[in-house]
């Protein structure tokens, strides 16, 4: 079943075109990468799929309707997106952020119920924060960082989870880390994923599908596989690369040589 | 270690509680006729010996000493709504132009002695500036935040500006606009309390309501606006609310500084962010410290009264730059 559906999206902002033409699906259940180099838009395109950017042209449809036509609110509990960098001004407290996600069920207004309080605990204990719950947010890591950002938005109880480069500043472990829980929700919980990606190796190794973005155009679309060719690698992002499998049967790159940068 | 030991929000509301309590009685005695804690518990009470210490507390000056703590605790909320919407440390009830608006407003009334009093004058000449802040910032392409700010600090230093060419036109009314610019509680009494009290608990309940949209918006407007909020109703509803409790207690005290701005700072360090939590800590913090200096302000050179705000930047400016020297996570 297709959830989430743009209809040849134009988008950009002020007097800037973006994105040109986007015309892409995700389905239930399936985790969805959007790749392509730096400016290519895959930001811009997450903050329509969210519902937090209007279209130029086209439009979102979540099932059957037009995301622009939903309240934020109703919009919030099918939808939820973890935006790149954010920074908190305030030290508030991993719990109060993560029961933050409950806003779109509970209202702005009312107090919390005890059926939030087990959503949020539930939520915490699924991304493994429950002993960080009291902490601070300015004392975390920068993974504990991003899985609070992750549980806000679970808490959220979505449909459809969009992540813009959640791993974008964490090593090699919390990467892995944080994409083993994202993929489990994928499996177990038949949760939708679209998820901006920077490091291709990574998009192949966990997403379902891929969508290349470049220059504000949709270039590709497909497995992994089908996607990040030798062709599109040297077109799209100027390397001359491969996509092979690793030892343990995982997809990996190997990048011969760059192209000189040319705009 | 004290600051350690209070971070539960129900001890520190009850020690705070108790401390403005104890603050109000020793503020009571304090005047040209001293009284002892008894003797003003008991002129309370309508229980005393002297029937004068009675008229004393009862007709000047226990309405003053309410008015301060009402002022000091509505600049505190506006102080924490503003903090909260700009995300911005720095944030005061008077960021948006209320300052610059309330000024313009008390010196037009001086100069043309016109038959509205300065307070009122004030009270809608910060109103006034403020909404043009907002509808300027609401039209502008800057992103709203942003322009709120800008907006606010250019209107700001532009309606000083006429009040200084105002005064320097009509010298005569100098002492009395220039006092009244200054802040203090000289001579207020029951009628000023009521007239806070039409509006003041106002802007405060409407800031409450927003305690948890003042949460969401500390990771900034985007991820606030994931979360299913709107942003404009938010910032219209922070901003009247705020207003509202600043140009009340502009309208009879005149413009305070510093009470809005450190009061929520010295309540994030006992009590953490959690709006719901800093919002009335800070509300008792404020009136605390404005209680307190009121209380320098009509002693130190009595008869004559010194202006409060004088004495709020000297007691707080130095604990707010000791909690930043202890590195608190102030912010």
């Amino acid at each position: 079943m297709k959830i989430l559906r743009t209809d040849q999206l134009d988008l950009g902002y002020n007097g800037k075109m973006v994105v040109k033409g986007l015309h892409m699906s995700i389905h239930q259940g399936e985790m969805v990468g959007l790749i392509g180099p730096n400016g290519a838009g895959k930001t811009t395109v997450l903050r329509a799929l969210a519902g937090l950017l209007k279209p130029r042209n086209g439009q979102v449809y979540y099932q059957k309707q037009s995301i622009s036509s939903l309240r934020a609110q109703d919009r919030a509990r099918n939808i939820s997106l973890v935006p790149q960098r954010e920074a908190f001004v305030w030290p508030l407290l991993v719990e109060d952020i993560v029961q933050l996600g409950r806003a779109p069920h509970r209202g702005w207004f009312l107090p919390f119920s005890s059926s939030d309080v087990s959503v949020v605990n539930r939520v915490l204990h699924l991304t493994g924060l429950s002993r960080l719950r009291k902490r601070s947010i300015n004392k975390l890591s920068g993974g504990e960082f991003q899985r609070v950002m992750i549980a806000r938005a679970l808490a959220q109880e979505p449909e459809v989870l969009l992540l813009d480069e959640p791993t974008s500043n964490l090593d090699i472990h919390h990467q892995i880390h944080v994409f083993d829980l994202v993929r489990k929700l994928v499996d177990e919980k038949h949760m939708s994923v679209v998820v901006a990606i920077h490091d291709l190796a990574l998009a192949a190794r966990y997403c379902d599908r891929l969508v290349l973005l470049h220059k504000g155009k949709q270039c590709a679309v497909g497995t992994p596989e089908e996607v990040l060719t030798s062709e599109n690698l040297q077109t799209v992002f100027g390397v001359r690369a491969s996509l092979y499998r690793d030892p343990l049967g995982y997809w990996a790159l190997s990048v011969k040589q760059t192209e000189p940068v040319n705009d | 270690m004290i600051i350690k030991k209070l971070r539960s929000v129900r001890s520190t509301l009850l020690f705070l509680g108790i401390t403005l309590l104890i603050g109000l009685i020793i503020s009571l005695g304090v005047g040209a006729v001293p009284l002892t804690p008894a003797e003003v518990l008991q002129a309370l009470f309508r229980n005393s010996s002297k029937t004068v210490y009675e008229t004393i507390i009862w007709d000047f000056r226990l309405a003053r000493v309410l008015l301060v703590c009402l002022c000091g605790a509505a600049l505190s909320a506006s102080g924490v709504a503003f903090q909260g919407l700009f995300r911005n440390p720095l944030a005061d009830p008077f960021v948006v132009g209320a300052s610059g608006g309330a000024a313009l407003g008390a010196t037009l009334s001086a100069v043309f002695g016109a038959s509205i009093p300065m307070g009122i004058a004030g009270f809608l000449g910060a109103l006034a500036a403020v909404l043009l802040v907002y509808s300027i910032a609401e039209s502008s392409n800057y992103g709203s935040i942003a322009a709120l700010l800008m907006a606010g600090a250019a209107l700001s230093t532009m309606l000083s500006a006429i009040v200084t060419l105002l005064l320097i036109l009509r010298e005569e009314v100098l002492y009395e606009v220039f006092a009244w610019l200054m802040g203090g509680f000289a001579g207020r009494s029951w009628s000023h309390l009521r007239q806070a009290l039409l509006v003041a608990p106002l802007g405060i309940v409407i800031i409450w309501l927003m305690v948890r949209p003042l949460d969401a918006l500390a990771a900034g407007e985007e991820s606030a606006e994931a979360l299913g909020l709107n942003l404009r109703q938010t910032r219209f509803m922070i901003i009247v609310g705020a207003s509202l409790a600043t140009a009340a207690a502009v309208a009879v005290s005149g413009i305070i500084g510093f009470v809005g701005l450190i009061a929520p700072h010295i309540a994030r360090t006992l009590v953490g962010a959690k709006h719901a939590k800093t919002l009335p800590i800070s509300m008792l913090l404020g009136a605390l410290l404005l209680l307190l200096a009121d209380g320098f302000a009509r002693t130190i050179m009595a008869p004559v009264e010194l202006p409060v705000g004088v004495f709020t930047a000297l007691l707080g400016g130095p604990f707010f730059l000791f909690l930043l020297r202890k590195g608190r996570n102030i912010i």
